[in-house]
């Protein structure tokens, strides 16, 4: 048996694919390829058109959302039933193959690509909603199921899915359940693992495991909590239980605009620290406007303003009234040049529009954006946000905000020229110390995109190493082979005795 | 003194060491070990891990239990690990020793406007026995669950590892979230230090009241109704005071939020159910640690009553209907014969139940997972976990089904 093989540093070089222009990304070689049996094999479980292993459709596999980390698996298989999976994860196990699980591959943290020498295992074809249980408000579905699909169908019965990705119409639940993926309506509503009840996982052996269950607690340790967000590293999900909740029977929007980001900042967490809850509370700068201005988007947010705060409540009219003539008030105390409100759906609908579209509208503004993702205390977001502008500016490089305000969560995107090294290690560097200073202010490395190969490096700077022992410990009774998307979240040992704090070169030097 | 009081009298002073007669867990005598912060103890961790003792972990203690290790053992006691370490005010969170009862806690957030969002209808319940026992009270519906609610912990091991996991942050998925495992593990893999807490605001304004019905039919029918109606009621319970003469059954509601919501609220109850009878606050969470609770799902919860009203013939029922909670109150437990649990296991089989038995002293034999499937995978999972994080085995040995 082959022991999988730990990921080649990660290099830089020239890559040249076809289609579309060379960039400078950093790649992990393969340092073995699997035999021709391994193939055979393979294809024997899904088929030849389910296994695809031809280079150039493989291309479309190299990278996750995060486009200067790739690996190109050596295959990409798309089952269609739970005991699939069950006969690729038993084939691997014996070709000591790594494999990685793939959703709708948005993941910004490059934790969606395959391992050097690994396979993919892509569930476009698990997508199934098995069961809508309206009575105890439960849904049970394949992790292909589209995040948005599951809305769609939920809303005639008067039900809703809350964790709310910006990615929504293409990131699967899945995937959800790899990242435990927040979104603008967390900040209430919790992120994913607080809608997980119940998942179907086959575990490294080949078993299938059942974690949780859908009346919520089970009297023991709670499994099933660190397996969502484990990205992918202890076993495939082949079924999962979601809780469901009401549509609330009242929405209500304001968009109050500022002179500055501080300023708007300073309202955050002025809002956080009266108890106010509202059911998002997102911030987007006038860097993010004039993007969404400049694609044509109407977003009607006001183009003299240096930052907007998106703010909705939801429940009972009575008491959406009240919060929002709370946090009105308190916006207004924070200097806000102007503070509408937008209580019809189509109002709601365009500035919404805005929000979701951001991302979209700033990858216009250069070849390749960088959405970087941390975290600090809401009540340091007026110290931070001015700094991490100021990191950026110092390297040269372009800036825009957008991000989960409500919850601390930051979303410093920086659009640079992949196809430029150099400004590629400013954007790294620029990561780094973006990562060091909300370490520094009492943050974490990541809200809700993950680890995955890109903050691997850092984790050593948020957990010592009896913390990161004990996670190793954890995988190793998960997994001892290392099989399931080896080389994601937990640096090996190696690097972790190399990169003790305080550590001063970038994340993939 | 026997030999671990010895030990661990040297290491952290004969003041914290007591041995009483009449045995801190029934069935075995042994020393009762009270560190007076949390280095002394890691440090009996270690000694424990070191010389093989066995050790029980208690917190609050509502939850009496049964030792049946015969080698030799301690009860460690959290009790003097209760200082605050941080009340982020405006971040709204709350950091501190797993020892900190959660009536001090509430009492001192309450004077900043601020609450947990936690309960237990024991008073002296501790922070990390509500963790790591993942115990829900009334709380549930209007903040979910106590797994949601933890941010972050500092554990030492079973084999005297420190480690601290999860953040002080509201939201982070840095790594694996380590702090949900130890939630609902007793002290299977280490004892908790301290950990985070998301806070809340207090309502501006709360009602409990009580509106009575002919029968449990009735009751059940009634909350409902006011369920469907009142979306955002913070507690919906039926209630059956049950004895050997009759039955009593009414409708327990809490509403609470803003008050013009919460009046608003008070008007449609009153309207559905006819004027009620006003509670205190406090009713929500008296009664004492529930002799058996039993969960299922949500739409179950009429039939999960019956089933204990089958079994238990005296006492108060309290079955919460939004997330399928019955919990049995009484002053004494009642005989649970195998006849009886053999009944109440049929009858809950097709209901899927988790049936706990916190007030008894027997719980962990008497704890029933009435699914239909034996799930042995997250066993071998649990298991091998605490072969690594409590090598030597002396956490809690006989406590936990699968370790
Ligand atoms: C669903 C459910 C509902 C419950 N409802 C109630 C209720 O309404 N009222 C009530 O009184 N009780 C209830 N219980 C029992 C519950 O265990 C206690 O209320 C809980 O709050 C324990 O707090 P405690 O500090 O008294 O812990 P203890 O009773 O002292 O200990 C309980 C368990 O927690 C472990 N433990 C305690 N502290 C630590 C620590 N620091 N580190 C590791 N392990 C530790 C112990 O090993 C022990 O197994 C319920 C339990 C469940 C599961
Ligand atoms: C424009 C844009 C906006 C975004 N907005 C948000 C946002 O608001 N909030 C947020 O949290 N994220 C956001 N993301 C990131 C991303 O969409 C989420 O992380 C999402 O959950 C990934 O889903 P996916 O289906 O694309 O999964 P993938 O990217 O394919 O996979 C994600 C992880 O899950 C694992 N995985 C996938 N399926 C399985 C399975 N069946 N079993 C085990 N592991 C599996 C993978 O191995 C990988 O580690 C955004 C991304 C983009 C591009």
């Amino acid at each position: 048996m082959r022991t999988v093989p730990e990921p080649a540093s990660n290099r830089i070089e020239r890559a040249e694919p076809f289609g579309y222009p060379p960039r400078a990304v950093f790649t992990q070689q393969a340092t073995d390829m699997p035999s021709a049996n391994f193939f055979a094999a393979l294809r024997a479980i899904t088929g030849t058109e389910r296994c695809i292993t031809d280079p150039g459709l493989l291309l479309a596999y190299e990278c996750d959302a995060i486009t200067h980390l790739r690996t190109t698996p050596v295959a990409a298989v798309l089952p269609e039933t739970r005991d699939e999976v069950v006969r690729i994860v038993q084939l691997c196990a014996q070709h000591g193959v790594p494999l990685t699980g793939r959703g709708a591959g948005t993941c910004l943290s490059g934790g969606a690509i395959a391992s050097p020498g690994g396979i993919l295992v892509a569930f476009p074809r698990m997508n199934r909603i098995l069961q809508v249980d309206a009575a105890n408000r439960i849904a049970v579905v394949q992790p292909g199921v589209i995040n948005a699909r599951l809305s769609q169908v939920l809303r005639p019965l008067g039900l809703a899915y809350m964790p709310d990705p910006s990615s929504q119409t293409a990131c699967t639940l899945g995937g959800n359940v790899g990242e435990n993926s927040g979104g603008p309506h967390c900040i209430k509503h919790g992120s994913t693992a607080a809608s997980v009840l119940a998942l179907e996982m086959v575990l490294a052996d080949g078993s299938v495991a059942h974690i949780g269950h859908a009346r919520g607690r089970t009297g023991g340790p709670d499994l099933r909590g660190l397996v969502v967000g484990s990205e992918g590293t202890l076993g495939l999900v082949t079924a999962i239980t979601l809780r469901l909740e009401r549509i609330p029977s009242t929405e209500l929007t304001l968009l109050a605009s500022y002179r500055d980001m501080r300023a708007a900042c300073a309202a955050v967490s002025s809002i956080i620290a009266a108890g106010i809850l509202p059911s998002a509370l997102e911030a987007l700068d006038d860097r993010t406007i004039a993007a969404l201005e400049a694609s044509g988007r109407e977003s009607g947010y006001p183009r003299d303003a240096a930052a907007v705060l998106l703010i909705e409540f939801d429940g009972e009219a009575a008491a959406v009234r009240a919060e929002a003539d709370a946090t009105i008030a308190l916006l207004h105390k924070a200097d806000a040049i102007a503070v509408d409100e937008a209580t019809d759906a189509a109002q709601r609908a365009r500035l919404w529009r805005g929000r979701k579209g951001a991302f979209g509208a700033m990858g216009r503004l250069a070849p390749d954006l960088y959405v970087m993702d941390t975290v600090v205390p809401r009540s340091k977001l007026p110290e931070v946000l001015p700094r991490i502008g100021q990191i950026c500016d110092e390297l040269h490089l372009r800036l825009a905000n957008v991000f989960h305000a409500g919850e601390g969560n930051l979303h410093p995107n920086i659009s640079y020229d992949g196809r430029n090294p150099e400004e590629v290690q400013r954007v790294i560097l620029a990561g780094k110390r973006i990562v060091e200073l909300c370490l520094a202010a009492g943050g974490a490395l990541s809200g809700e995109h993950g680890i995955g190969t890109e903050k691997l490096d850092y984790m050593p700077l948020m957990f010592d190493e009896a913390s990161m022992a004990a996670m190793h410990t954890v995988r190793e009774v998960f997994d001892a082979q290392k099989l399931f998307n080896p080389g994601k979240v937990l640096p090996t040992p190696r690097i972790c005795a190399e990169s003790a704090p305080p550590r001063h070169r970038g994340p993939h030097a | 003194m026997s030999a671990p009081a010895t030990l661990f009298a040297s290491a952290i002073g004969a003041a914290a060491v007591t041995h009483t007669d009449s045995g801190p867990l029934q069935g075995r005598h042994m020393p009762v070990v009270t560190p007076g912060n949390v280095a002394e103890c890691v440090e009996v961790v270690r000694i424990a891990a070191r010389e093989r003792i066995a050790l029980y972990v208690r917190g609050g203690g509502s939850e009496p239990r049964t030792a049946k290790h015969e080698g030799p053992a301690a009860l460690l006691c959290t009790t003097r690990l209760d200082q605050v370490i941080d009340h982020a005010r405006d971040d709204l969170t709350f950091t501190a020793e797993a020892g900190l009862g959660l009536t001090a806690a509430q009492a001192l957030l309450r004077t900043h406007g601020q609450r947990l969002p936690l309960s237990s209808r024991h008073a002296a319940s501790t922070l990390g026995g509500i963790l790591t026992r993942d115990a829900e009270g009334w709380t549930r519906k209007s903040c979910g669950m106590v797994r949601d609610q933890i941010l972050g912990c500092t554990v030492v091991l079973g084999d005297g590892r420190v480690i601290t996991e999860g953040s002080r942050l509201v939201k982070n998925v840095s790594g694996y979230n380590l702090t949900r495992l130890f939630g609902g593990a007793r002290a299977a893999f280490g004892v908790v230090l301290s950990l985070t807490v998301r806070l809340k605001a207090q309502p501006q304004a709360r009602r409990v009241s009580w509106h009575g019905a002919a029968n449990p039919a009735a009751a059940f029918a009634l909350a409902a109704q006011m369920h469907a109606s009142i979306a955002d009621a913070e507690v919906v319970r039926v209630r059956i005071e049950h004895s050997t003469t009759g039955q009593k059954c009414a409708v327990v509601l809490s509403l609470a939020g803003a008050k013009a919501r919460v009046d608003e609220a008070c008007a449609q109850a009153d309207k559905l159910a006819g004027a009620p009878m006003l509670l205190p606050a406090a009713a929500l969470q008296e009664g004492g640690t529930p002799q058996c609770v039993i969960e299922v799902r949500p739409a179950d919860t009429s039939a999960a009553t019956q089933a204990l009203l089958a079994q238990a013939h005296c006492g108060s029922i309290d079955a919460d209907i939004a997330t399928g909670t019955v919990e049995l109150l009484a002053p004494s437990a009642p005989t649970w014969t195998t006849a009886a649990l053999q009944t109440l296991d049929s009858s809950l089989r097709g209901l899927e139940a988790l049936v706990t038995f916190p007030a008894n002293p027997d719980a962990a034999n008497l704890q029933r997972n009435c699914c239909a499937t034996p799930n042995p995978q997250v066993h071998s999972l649990l298991r091998g976990m605490a072969q690594r994080f409590d090598p030597s085995g002396v956490l809690e040995p006989g406590m936990h089904s699968w370790k």
